[in-house]
């Protein structure tokens, strides 16, 4: 053995450690931009320069449509399962917010929560038909995206679905949420560079994901978090988000349709005082109600095989209820 | 001689990935602690950790905000410092009694941001404390307003020298009376 023995083999493993990160960042990049089985893929320009993908799975002629909207570091491939479980003869139309997966940034502006919003309504304007009845579901974030879409868009939606949705005031309302987001923070701050250097091999993506295990899409959902677009555009959003909901956000909007809430169990378990804004939530619309899923947290919600059913079923009746209203046109 | 061979690398082998195993463990956040599982033993005592100070080593001042707000939690006023950092001049490095207060308040704010995720009755117990001790350390020194009987205050870090750099919001406190 000479003395460079040992250094050489440091840097050697150190090397392959390096170029196995890359290689399955390489990988992961290129398994999470493909299309979803059974969707056609469209792409849109918004007027905010961003180029986004959506894809539609059509169903019957002049069925309605559920526009899905994905929460903070969630593309469109966490709404397949649930859209699985979701009638077939109801069109479905999910789509991936500027940066993630295929979907470009191209906005030159600072990134608000507005952007998303008006990217959310050319999306429908586009993917939708002018005379087919539209209701938005949001999971997350995702949820108070498409209830500040809804009101921008009166004449077009007939109803509002919020599934385990932020609300701009969590932060201030409950100590817990505050406490807890310090952590995010902290992941929100370093991911991005992690990731480019391959260290999405690092994450312990097991625990991370234990919510999607038996779910036909529980890779797609683990690779997406090794690639550097998925967490250079959670961080955009994170930051802008962060600093808006530590200032208390802003009212929620009065809204002309109802707007039904499915919260999660952990949810409202571990920080009851969640409730007092999901009824608020709720008070915005016309309607709705608040549906608990048993067992459920807030991401197995939409990702978990056991709890997908039944949040199916709740945004299936409270789809039907909003569009049982007579519209008001 | 073989074995002697086959020793010869198999040693600086085994170290060589016990070094690297170890290196590639020392991530800031512990969800990138996926290595680690190589520690069978269960007590993580094989991969030794260097995390002393990060992954915020202290390189900013922590300031405290605070915001006036209506009963109804409406309308607020601005959000106004506490007090000021005071600029460092070389006579700190010998004479510096103002630099109690400013630590006591880096202490207090290290209880609140440190380890947010501990939930024993302990960690629990120094939050409360401290966030009653902030809140009236800060009652003590704003400025009153008739038409807002509430306060709110933030936890901020900024670098206090660098003023290219925008601050770093880390924690807002609940709504607090300003006369209990």
């Amino acid at each position: 053995m000479t003395t460079q023995t040992f250094p050489r083999m440091v840097a050697a493993g150190l090397a392959g450690c390096l170029a196995a990160g890359l290689a399955h960042r390489g990988y992961a990049t290129l398994q999470s931009v493909g299309r979803h089985r059974g969707f056609t893929r469209h792409r849109v320009r918004c007027t905010s320069g961003n180029i986004l993908n959506y894809h539609v799975r059509e169903g019957l002629p002049g069925a309605p449509a559920i526009v899905l909207e994905a929460g903070l570091m969630s593309t469109s491939a966490s709404w397949l399962l649930l859209a699985d479980h979701l009638d077939p003869g109801l069109t479905v139309l999910i789509y991936d917010r500027a940066g993630y997966r295929a979907s470009l940034r191209r906005c030159p502006e600072d990134y608000s929560l507005q952007e998303s919003v008006d990217d959310l309504a050319q999306v429908i304007r586009d993917g939708v038909g002018e005379d087919t009845p539209v209701v938005l579901a949001g999971h997350s974030l995702g949820g108070y995206l498409v209830h500040r879409t809804a009101a921008m868009m009166p004449d077009r939606v007939r109803g509002v679905v919020l599934i385990d949705p932020t609300h701009p005031r969590e932060l201030l309302h409950s100590r817990a949420q505050r406490e807890g987001s310090r952590n995010v923070n902290l992941t929100m701050k370093l991911g991005p560079w992690s990731v480019v250097f391959g260290a999405g091999l690092l994450i312990d993506k097991k625990g991370l994901f234990a919510f999607a295990e038996g779910s036909p899409y529980y890779k797609t959902l683990r690779y997406e978090a090794s690639t550097s677009s998925t967490w250079r555009a959670a961080r955009r959003e994170w930051d802008y988000s962060y600093a808006f909901m530590l200032d208390g956000g802003r009212p929620l909007d009065k809204l002309t349709v109802p707007v039904s809430v499915i919260a999660a169990e952990a949810t409202v378990e571990r920080t009851p005082e969640h409730r007092d804004l999901y009824e608020e939530y709720v008070a915005s619309g016309t309607g709705g109600d608040i549906v608990t899923v048993p067992g459920s947290s807030h991401l197995s919600l939409i990702g978990g095989v056991d709890h997908v059913p039944a949040t199916a079923r709740a945004v299936t009746e409270a789809l039907d209820a909003a569009l049982s209203i007579k519209d008001p046109a | 001689m073989k074995t002697a061979s086959v020793l010869n690398k198999a040693i600086p082998a085994v170290f060589a990935a016990w070094f690297v195993a170890t290196v590639i463990s020392q991530h800031p956040d512990r969800s990138y602690d996926k290595a680690r599982g190589l520690d069978r033993t269960g007590t993580g005592i094989l991969i030794p950790n260097w995390r002393f100070f990060a992954p915020n080593p202290a390189v900013e001042d922590q300031h405290f905000l605070y915001r006036l707000a209506s009963e109804d939690k409406t309308r607020h006023s601005e959000w106004r410092e506490v007090y000021q950092i005071v600029p460092r001049k070389m006579i700190h490095a010998f004479w510096f009694p103002g630099r109690r207060i400013e630590k006591a308040v880096f202490d207090a704010a290290s209880t609140l941001v440190n380890n947010p995720g501990a939930m024993t009755p302990l960690h629990q117990k120094a939050r409360e404390s401290t966030y009653r001790l902030i809140n009236d350390f800060v009652r003590g020194r704003l400025t009153p307003d008739p038409e807002f009987p509430l306060f709110q205050v933030m936890l901020v870090r900024y670098s206090g020298f660098d003023h290219s750099e925008d601050p770093k919001y880390d924690l807002v406190f609940d709504y607090e009376r300003v006369r209990p």
